[in-house]
């Protein structure tokens, strides 16, 4: 018995090691990024948080000094801690543009069927070094592992590799991330939407059914967050727009055929919202306005013109709502 | 809970605590109310089928023995297979049935409906299996009944092998739950270093193969034929790595409480031929289906009965069936029903060779003439058996990672054309290659070392004989590895999906 506990401790002692090492090989590059569009975002008059489609919003066409702060693939419930954070730093932003898609509410990604607690693992550490130590929906397991074992897997591991190889001269220190806030230029080929949107979408319905089967109450609990999203806003004197972007003719037509029932409850419960105050945006509620493939990158995500012309839509609907946002900025 | 989730490592030494501290005769309401917690932790709305499954094989397995012998008897039989595989069917087969009714309702268009999905639940295929085999045995008075509904439960809800087995015979698991156990440090070693075995299958191989084979085989024209050929060996393996990780991990944390599971694996890969490759693969559910639909189809008339020839198509007919089930089993997908027909065509042409007199003095007189040793013989021949198994396990792999027929004819299609690629530019076949990871060939090399080194001595047993530095340095080496190599963005193992 002796020697199972010795063995234990030991194994114990290997972790912390480990733990050790990872953080001082962690290049750390994936942090400062966040940091620096944190910090970006102190003092201005707008902000985009929510996932990567977060880039369908352009600030500046609605003549507003704004900052994004939205991260490829983060769900509702890290928006919800992100948002926090903003708010507890000095002179947060005032108009709250939160990008939403029409999956939003069905991704959890503290279920490791998601494909990526790795993101959650990323917030977490993100989050832990500006003293924010609780945890995101509940999520102690993910919570654990960050505190743990900053790296875990290869996907971790291989940046620190490196990072060695950078240390002892081997390899040329890595260049700082530039693809944090996805801002992506291209266009997306008409004929190719159907076979793209039938890969993408299949690979989402997968995801989202995996999620599902091991987290079925996702959807009720990120509808709460969205709520709370809006709460946190409003009790700081701020307003919060919550805009759907669309996506390609072909994934709309596509998802609605799909995964109608689903989309209808997150309606449901971004109307609940609207009624408590925020502003909803929707653009797929509005079946005769379509935008065309040329306008995106890929399935989901708008290229520059793209964002310009449904940003200037949203500025419309702002103004037919009575808000000033972009009434008064030259086209 | 899945065995590769934080709760599990929590889990399991809750689990050792409390069973050890507890009472033997109380030690069945431990394992029974965490078994039951350890499938709620997943969902609990399924455990009711769990209970009903359970609950209607203790029934029928009481009133057997007292049962006249004839229709009563079969009846009670007929009660336990229709509740046991009418779940089973509805919730693993159906939408399968309907799908395809629907699409050849539409013209063999599959857009044009909103397919049927049902939420398969865990584990149902091993447990509808494993009481089903102790009804069966009960009938056929192979085996007395269980009195005790505690213990039957927890035969059935055993949580190292509710959700995906082993598949235990009532023989061999029940009187185990009945024995006073001690802890044993020795024992409990063996079975966590099974389990790192298991996770390092799973998580540093496993689940790599799964980001990398995909994609190759799901777009087989974009690639070269040697890679598609790479990916279909490589999703072969991916099924070993899993499905036997999850067998070690099952096997090893059952060991930890003194309780040994049958073996599911023995190194299928290194198989000599389809038949032999079956018996090794998923050895539990391969000698489930042998006894209970093998054999009495094989049998037909029962033992020595009939004449040769009608044996020999009983046998046949026996093989085919069998195996087609079996591979359906594997997945409710009829490009897995298909993989099963090749299987069973292929080993009813394996054993139609083997037994084959003309077959041998053939081998023997190409050997003579050639002058080669017994030896050589032998050793050709088990090179051509394995060039059957393997081509059999490229096809298969090659259809059951591919969504449609129209993929995994285009895959084979590009698998052929390999020796035009090689004349015609062999550089181009190496492209692709470089989104295999380095480390990754050089875990599967060293997963096959492991396994050379272990199928002749247990590599527990050397590592211990060399002294505490030697072995717990090797196991710490492999708790590292799968640290910093694993993947741990997958959901559950392949079983979850049988």
């Amino acid at each position: 018995m002796r020697r199972l506990i010795l063995f234990l401790v030991l194994a114990a002692a290997l972790i912390a090691g480990l733990n050790v090492v990872s953080r001082v090989f962690d290049d750390g590059r994936q942090i400062e990024a966040m940091n620096a569009v944190l910090d970006d975002t102190s003092g201005k008059d707008a902000i985009i948080v929510g996932s990567s489609i977060g880039g369908s919003i352009r600030l500046d066409t609605l003549c507003l000094d704004g900052a994004d702060f939205f991260f490829v693939l983060q769900d509702v419930f890290e928006t919800q801690a992100m948002v926090e954070l903003v708010l507890s730093r000095p002179d947060p932003p005032k108009k709250w543009f939160l990008a939403l898609s029409p999956g939003a509410t069905l991704y959890n990604n503290a279920v490791p069927a998601s494909g990526r607690s790795h993101n959650r693992r990323i917030t977490y550490r993100f989050l832990f070094e500006h003293g924010r130590h609780g945890m995101i929906d509940g999520d102690w397991r993910q919570y654990a592992v960050t505190r743990v074992l900053p790296a875990l897997g290869y996907q971790d591991w291989r940046r620190r590799f490196q990072q060695m190889l950078v240390t002892v001269g081997l390899r040329p220190p890595a260049r700082p991330v530039d693809n944090l806030i996805w801002r992506l230029d291209g266009t997306l080929d008409p004929a190719a939407d159907a076979g793209m949107t039938e890969s993408q979408l299949s690979d989402r319905l997968t995801d989202i059914n995996s999620i599902a089967y091991y987290d079925p109450g996702v959807s009720g609990r990120a509808a709460e967050a969205i709520g709370d999203i809006h709460a946190q806003i409003r009790a700081a004197g701020g307003q919060l727009y919550i805009i759907v972007p669309p996506a390609s003719p072909q994934m709309q037509a596509s998802t609605r055929r799909h995964m109608d029932a689903d989309l209808q409850t997150l309606w449901r419960s971004l109307d609940r919202i609207e009624g408590q105050g925020a502003v909803v945006i929707n653009a797929w509620r509005d079946p005769a306005r379509i935008y065309p493939a040329e306008l995106f990158v890929d399935p989901n995500h708008m290229n520059p013109e793209g964002a310009r012309l449904f940003s200037r839509d949203i500025a419309t609907a702002l103004e037919a709502r009575g808000h000033a946002e972009g009434a008064t900025c030259p086209a | 809970m899945s065995f590769h989730s934080l709760d599990y490592l929590l889990f399991l030494p809750l689990v050792v605590v409390l069973y050890f501290f507890t009472p033997q005769r109380w030690r069945w309401v431990v394992l029974l109310v965490l078994s039951n917690l350890f499938y709620a932790a997943w969902r609990w709305d399924f455990l009711w089928l769990l209970w009903v499954s359970t609950l209607i094989d203790y029934v029928v397995g009481q009133a057997l023995p007292r049962a006249q012998p004839g229709w009563r008897r079969k009846a009670l039989l007929a009660a336990s297979l229709c509740g046991n595989l009418g779940l089973l069917f509805t919730f693993k087969y159906f939408a399968l049935v309907a799908n395809t009714g629907l699409m050849l309702f539409h013209g063999g268009d599959s857009q044009a409906f909103e397919p049927i999905s049902l939420l398969l639940p865990l584990g149902i295929s091993f447990y509808t299996f494993q009481t089903l085999g102790y009804v069966i045995d009960v009938y056929r008075g192979r085996k007395e009944p269980e009195r005790h509904l505690g213990y039957f439960a927890v035969y059935v809800m055993y949580f190292p092998q509710l959700l995906a087995g082993p598949i235990e015979r009532p023989g061999t698991l029940l009187p185990q739950f009945r024995q006073h156990k001690v802890f044993e440090v020795g024992q409990a070693a063996a079975g966590g270093a099974l389990m790192l075995v298991g996770y390092f299958k799973k998580l540093v191989i496993a689940d790599r193969l799964a980001d990398i084979v995909p994609p190759v085989l799901n777009q087989p024209l974009d690639h070269s034929p040697l890679l598609v050929l790479t990916a279909a060996v490589g999703e072969i393996y991916r099924y070993y790595a899993d499905l036997s990780g999850y067998a070690d991990i099952a096997i090893g944390s059952s060991l930890i409480l003194g309780i040994q599971l049958t073996r599911n694996f023995d190194r299928p890969l290194a198989s000599v031929s389809v038949a032999e490759f079956w018996r090794r693969w998923h050895i539990t559910v391969s000698t489930w289906f042998r006894d209970y639909v093998y054999l009495p189809i094989a049998r037909g008339g029962g033992r020595g009965r009939g004449r040769r020839d009608d044996k020999a198509v009983r046998r046949a007919v026996a093989t085919l069936i069998t195996i087609a089930i079996v591979a359906l089993w594997h997945g409710a997908a009829w490009t897995w029903l298909a993989a099963g027909v090749i299987a069973g065509l292929v080993m009813i042409g394996e054993g139609i060779v083997r037994r084959s007199r003309a077959a041998v003095t053939f081998s023997h007189g190409v050997a003579r003439t050639l002058g080669l040793p017994r030896g050589v013989e032998v050793a050709l021949q088990d090179s051509l058996n394995r060039l059957v198994l393997w081509s059999f396990l490229i096809l298969l792999g090659s259809m059951v990672a591919t969504p449609s027929w129209q993929l995994a004819i285009q895959a084979w299609g590009r698998m052929v054309e390999l020796p035009a690629w090689a004349i015609q530019d062999p550089g181009a076949l190496l492209s692709g290659f470089g989104v295999m990871p380095r480390y990754l060939v050089i875990a599967i090399v060293g997963l096959e070392i492991f396994q050379w080194f272990d199928c002749r001595q247990s590599v527990f047993e050397r590592l211990k004989s060399r002294g505490p530095v030697v072995a717990w340095g090797f196991y710490y080496a492999l708790i590292a590895v799968i640290l910093m190599f694993g993947t741990f963005d997958k959901p559950g193992f392949l079983y979850f999906n049988f």
